[in-house]
């Protein structure tokens, strides 16, 4: 039982590509596999959650930083 | 502003303290959205959030340009830092929640409380963003945390491990505890993720 929970950990580790977990011993498992599949669809899904500010605050960003330099400058 | 994008953090961060403006529009267009989103999820107020993303790339400019940037090769997750914790000061500014305790900059989220959503945010006819946005806050705090520290400041379960003060293991179990939640929220609200996701 332990071995299987540290397996679930092992499997999310390979989905965000941190080990080098052989697919083959995910798919020994039917269950596994179907975690592992199921799991990394919703880690597809949030990485693609992801909100863009306005224009205008990266103008204003931009004109900060221009101007913070300018006055390094000058001094 | 195309030969930038092949350009690394490390390097455009030297460019831009030696003056390159372009280099610092590179930096901010690669890292905006991650750090916009990271702000998001805690303050859920768009505007509020664009405040406190215009705060935190001052900081990185003030500190970038103050020759006290050191975090070498870790941009992004150093960016998302700053957001979260400008995040947590709002909320003390605000008086919403009661004060957070910090021992040092990594472990800013091991108190941080969320906003509660209202009942009216669950509605069918929100964005697909929004649908997900739902998902992320309801889950358990620790859960969010880890799952906010690793899409969202790209760090690694080691990393966010040590700086949630548990093993590499926890950090992953309560990874995959995340996942499985939002997996289930996905079901029980009866969003076609399987339409709308084009999976």
């Amino acid at each position: 039982m332990k071995k299987s929970f540290k397996f679930r950990q092992q499997i999310i580790a390979k989905i965000y590509q941190e080990n080098d977990l052989p697919q083959e011993d995910i798919f020994a498992n039917a269950k596994a596999e179907e975690e592992y599949f199921e799991l990394k669809n919703i880690k597809k899904q949030l990485d693609r959650y992801l909100k863009t500010p306005s224009e205008k605050v990266i103008q204003n960003i931009l004109n900060y930083s221009k101007n913070y330099n300018q006055a390094l400058k000058a001094r | 502003m195309e030969n930038y994008k092949k350009i690394d953090d490390s390097t455009l961060v030297k460019m831009y303290q030696k003056g390159d403006e372009s280099a610092f529009e590179q930096l901010l267009q690669r890292h905006k959205s991650k750090a916009f989103t990271a702000i998001l999820l805690i303050v859920k107020d768009y505007y509020t959030a664009e405040d406190l993303l215009q705060e935190t790339f001052i900081k990185i400019i003030q500190t970038i340009k103050g020759g006290k940037y050191n975090e070498e090769g870790k941009f992004q997750p150093w960016v998302v830092r700053i957001a979260h914790n400008l995040a947590i000061d709002y909320f003390r500014r605000e008086k919403r929640y009661p004060v957070i305790m910090m021992e040092d900059g990594t472990s800013l989220f091991n108190n941080l409380k969320f906003a509660e959503e209202s009942v009216e945010s669950l509605q069918v006819r929100e964005e697909l963003h929004s649908q997900l946005k739902f998902f992320i806050q309801r889950l358990p705090e620790k859960q969010r945390e880890v799952l906010i520290m690793r899409h969202y400041a790209d760090m690694s379960f080691q990393e966010i491990a040590k700086a949630t003060d548990v093993s590499v293991n926890t950090a992953l179990g309560r990874m995959r505890y995340a996942l499985i939640n939002i997996k289930k929220q996905i079901h029980k609200y009866g969003l076609n993720y399987e339409k709308k996701f084009q999976i």
